[in-house]
């Protein structure tokens, strides 16, 4: 049904896959483990045909694949079943230009009969759960003809019944002779539903196991198996003192996706978060500063911000880099020397004057601090490397000496020699007494900076671990949930 | 030598780096001028050039603060209508005998007060700029037509004479004021902080809001900029006219939409320069004065507008294409 073979692909320097070889039989449901940066989205994207691999082949049935992605395509406002026929409104017999609406309803829920037969076809898309529009997506697939699907993390936003619903879908594609490819990372559901789990590590097949035959803990083993990073920071718990918190969070509450979280960040701290995607975890930061709209006390050096905004934030000395560089960071139009100025100008209000000297100054300061390249104040920010924006802004934040420090994915995206000199500039500013949150989804980095590491689970922090005293396993386990 | 002398000025002769510099800008003028003395005997004497710069000077002060909203990634199109109604307020306000300063004071009022109106419309209930301002256009447009009857709202001549009549050796005070308006934006823009958090704002408002900087503030205080300006604006049109007219300024917000953008401001924001703005006002108002003289319809004159408008436009998605 779906087979690839010695696949390779890479984006610039990184290379995100490196000869993957897997199959999916007809009837069988094969499920893809990973951790982030496995390699298994760019997977997906070649099988689906988004991106091209440089080497080896994707081979697919005659029928074609479907996706399932993550983010859901439909169109909200119309009926389910105009978006199950979207492609082929059933036409009326006599009068062409018109819909057949009776037919339409017919075959829509044919489509459905097998998969979700209680969804009412006539209901509006935007009116049903979301468990059940991702039923209404698989049947479009599979009634467009679709041999093989491929499930893109489908159970990230159910609830448990949802969960057993969808389960019942796949058994009934699977009795169909559909091939399923389901990438997920909650192992547990993985031993309900699949046949077989293959396991990608850096871009490769790690191992391929028959479910039944290997245990939860082999595969988290082999899930995580890799080598740590070059850095690692001396972290001795004497260095940090045990009055105060540089931060302190209670019950921090978005809706429906994070529960009540506590945390405490001492002086001198590096606390990190680790989560699986869609566990809440790239929230936590943006939700302590105000930026999406959340509920819970944050303390910040011993007074509790009244309001929070990131305007509040910083007058409280709490520096925010958020993760989505481009679109959350830069002013890609402005100078670097601007960019670096922009929060320092903020703590001096609007009414202060400044000159392109006076910003050219800032960038040439932090830049040589820094070691940001090209030293080149005036140019454009968004001529910078990835790394080289990410230090400029973390130089932002530095301008105006934070207590604390919210650093969400501080090295994504950033090339392997910028990214160890992030992490002496995260350990130098804990150790000159400021309180560092660091939220990231690479293990082995969370492994060398912090002190502390708290997992995120289904919105909830489901623990905290010295780091001396805990391994990336388990802390894997713990992301992935369930036992323990 | 030769070799590297043409590779600098590559770039100023190519049409993206033209572009960039705003030398096109300066060259169409000029020919601009240069036809118009050949069509018409009048376009180059004195007096009309004084004619031009008088009709500028409303265009001017409302573009000025136009280019600053631009640059913040809004809009405001209720400058026409403000302007208009401005007028009207200053008119009645006259000849109900309140003195020349009160009738100041209420112009800049309610400048500032229909100017807090799109601020707060569009931060708060975070309407599109476009829509809000379209929408302040229609209603006070609507406001000042109501009131007055349509009519004009004459007032004693001896008033106000000033601020849209009166010379300073041979130059109108209006293009004092125009000119202060000017040097006051490019002030604010160039040397405070204020003015670099409107080109952050309107480079990229999410990273300007996570960097802690006051968006809504930011934006608010521009658009209670762009009202003030349309109140000044109000105050030299009811000056020059001797009378308050809820149906003057017609078309004034896309006029000063169209010199900030054929200037180079981008309608995506974060991009803009108050003098190219300048340039831009002295071309529109040029051109209407130019058509006038070659007797072609003001009907006519109200397409030409509208096609300048599109070229501005069009020459801003070729600038945002040459840089990407």
């Amino acid at each position: 049904m779906l087979r690839c073979d010695g696949v390779h692909k890479s984006f610039g320097a990184t290379r995100a896959l490196r000869g993957v070889s897997l199959h999916v039989d007809a009837g069988e449901v094969v499920a893809l483990l990973g951790e982030n940066g496995a390699g298994k989205s760019t997977l997906v994207r070649c099988v689906a045909g988004e991106v091209t691999p440089e080497a080896g082949h994707v081979w697919l049935a005659d029928r074609g694949v479907a996706v399932v992605h993550q983010e859901l395509s439909y169109v909200g406002p119309t009926s389910v079943a105009e978006n199950l026929l979207l492609a082929q409104l059933p036409r009326h017999r006599r009068f062409p230009f018109l819909l057949d609406r009776r037919r339409l309803v017919e075959r829509a829920r044919e489509m459905l009969a097998p998969i979700a037969p209680d969804i009412d076809v006539r209901a509006r898309m935007s009116d049903l759960r979301v468990g059940d529009r991702q039923l209404v997506e698989i049947a479009r697939a599979v009634g467009a003809g679709a041999a093989a699907v491929l499930m893109d993390e489908p159970t990230a936003a159910l609830t448990a019944a949802e969960v057993a619903k969808l389960f019942a879908a796949v058994e009934a594609l699977r009795r169909q002779g559909v091939g399923i490819l389901y990438i997920s990372h909650r192992l547990d559901e993985i031993q309900r539903v699949a046949d077989r789990a293959v396991v990608l590590r850096d871009g490769a097949v790690a191992g391929t196991h028959r479910i039944g035959e290997v245990t939860r803990e082999d595969l988290v083993a082999e899930i995580v198996g890799r080598q740590l990073g070059a850095f690692t920071r001396e972290h001795h718990a004497e260095q940090v003192t045990e009055a105060g918190a540089s931060l302190e969070v209670t019950g921090l509450t978005v809706p429906g996706r994070l529960r009540a979280l506590d945390l405490r960040v001492r002086p001198g701290e590096i606390v990190g978060l680790y989560g699986l995607a869609g566990s809440g975890v790239e929230l936590v930061a943006k939700a302590v500063v105000g930026a999406v709209r959340a509920t819970g006390e944050v303390t910040v050096d011993g007074r509790r911000l009244k309001r929070r905004t990131p305007a509040a934030c910083r007058r409280a000395g709490l520096a925010h880099v958020p993760s989505d560089r481009r679109e959350e960071g830069i002013f890609p139009l402005l100078s670097v020397g601007t960019n670096i100025a922009m929060s320092a100008m903020a703590d001096r209000g609007g009414a202060a004057l400044v000159t392109r000297a006076s910003d050219r100054e800032a960038g040439r300061h932090w830049a040589e601090r820094l070691d940001i390249r090209p030293r080149d104040p005036d140019l454009p920010v968004s001529a910078l490397s990835g790394g080289n924006q990410q230090k400029s802004i973390f130089a932002r934040w530095l301008a105006i000496r934070p207590k604390v420090f919210l650093l969400d994915e501080p090295t994504k995206g950033v090339d392997v020699g910028a990214k160890s000199q992030m992490y002496e500039l995260i350990a130098t500013v804990a150790a000159e007494g400021a309180g560092v949150l660091v939220v990231s989804s690479e293990l082995p980095e969370l492994m060398s900076l912090c002190n502390r590491i708290g997992v995120v689970t289904r919105g909830a922090l489901a623990g905290m671990y010295s780091t001396a005293s805990v391994d990336e396993q388990q802390l894997v386990d713990a992301a992935i949930g369930g036992h323990s | 030598m030769t070799q590297t002398l043409t590779a600098r000025l590559r770039p100023a002769l190519s049409l993206e780096g033209a572009l960039r510099s705003g030398a096109a800008l300066v060259v169409i003028y000029a020919g601009l001028l240069v036809a118009f003395t050949i069509a018409s005997p009048v376009f180059l004497t004195g007096d009309n050039l004084l004619n031009i710069t008088a009709s500028v000077a409303t265009l001017g002060i409302v573009a000025a603060v136009q280019t600053a909203v631009i640059i913040s990634g809004g809009f405001d199109l209720s400058v026409g209508s403000t302007a208009a109604f401005t007028s009207v307020v200053v008119a009645e306000l006259l000849s109900a005998g309140a003195g020349a300063p009160l009738a100041i004071a209420g112009a800049l009022v309610v400048g500032a007060v229909v100017g807090l109106g799109n601020a707060l419309v569009i931060t708060k209930l975070n309407v599109n700029p476009l829509i809000a301002t379209l929408g302040m256009m229609s209603i006070v447009r609507g406001a000042g037509l109501v009131w007055t009857d349509a009519l004009t709202v004459v007032y004693p001549a001896d008033q106000l004479a000033y601020l849209g009549r009166a010379r300073i050796g041979g130059v109108q005070v209006s293009i004092v004021f125009m000119l202060l308006a000017f040097v006051a934006v490019w002030a604010v823009l160039r040397y405070t902080v204020f003015g670099r958090f409107v080109f952050a704002v309107g480079g990229n408002p999410k990273a300007a809001f996570l960097a802690g900087v006051r968006v809504d503030r930011v934006r608010s205080i521009v658009y209670v900029a762009s009202g003030l300006a349309a109140g000044l604006a109000g105050l030299v049109i009811a000056s020059q006219l001797i009378a308050g007219s809820p149906q003057a300024a017609q078309g004034l917000e896309l006029s000063a939409v169209t010199a900030a953008v054929l200037g180079g401001a981008s309608l995506s924001g974060g991009q803009g320069r108050v003098w190219m703005t300048l340039v831009g006002a002295l071309i529109m108002g040029t051109l209407t004065n130019g058509l006038v003289l070659m007797d072609i319809s003001s009907f006519w004159q109200m397409a030409v507008l509208g096609v300048v408008l599109i070229l501005a436009v069009a020459l801003d998605q070729l600038r945002t294409r040459a840089r990407h």
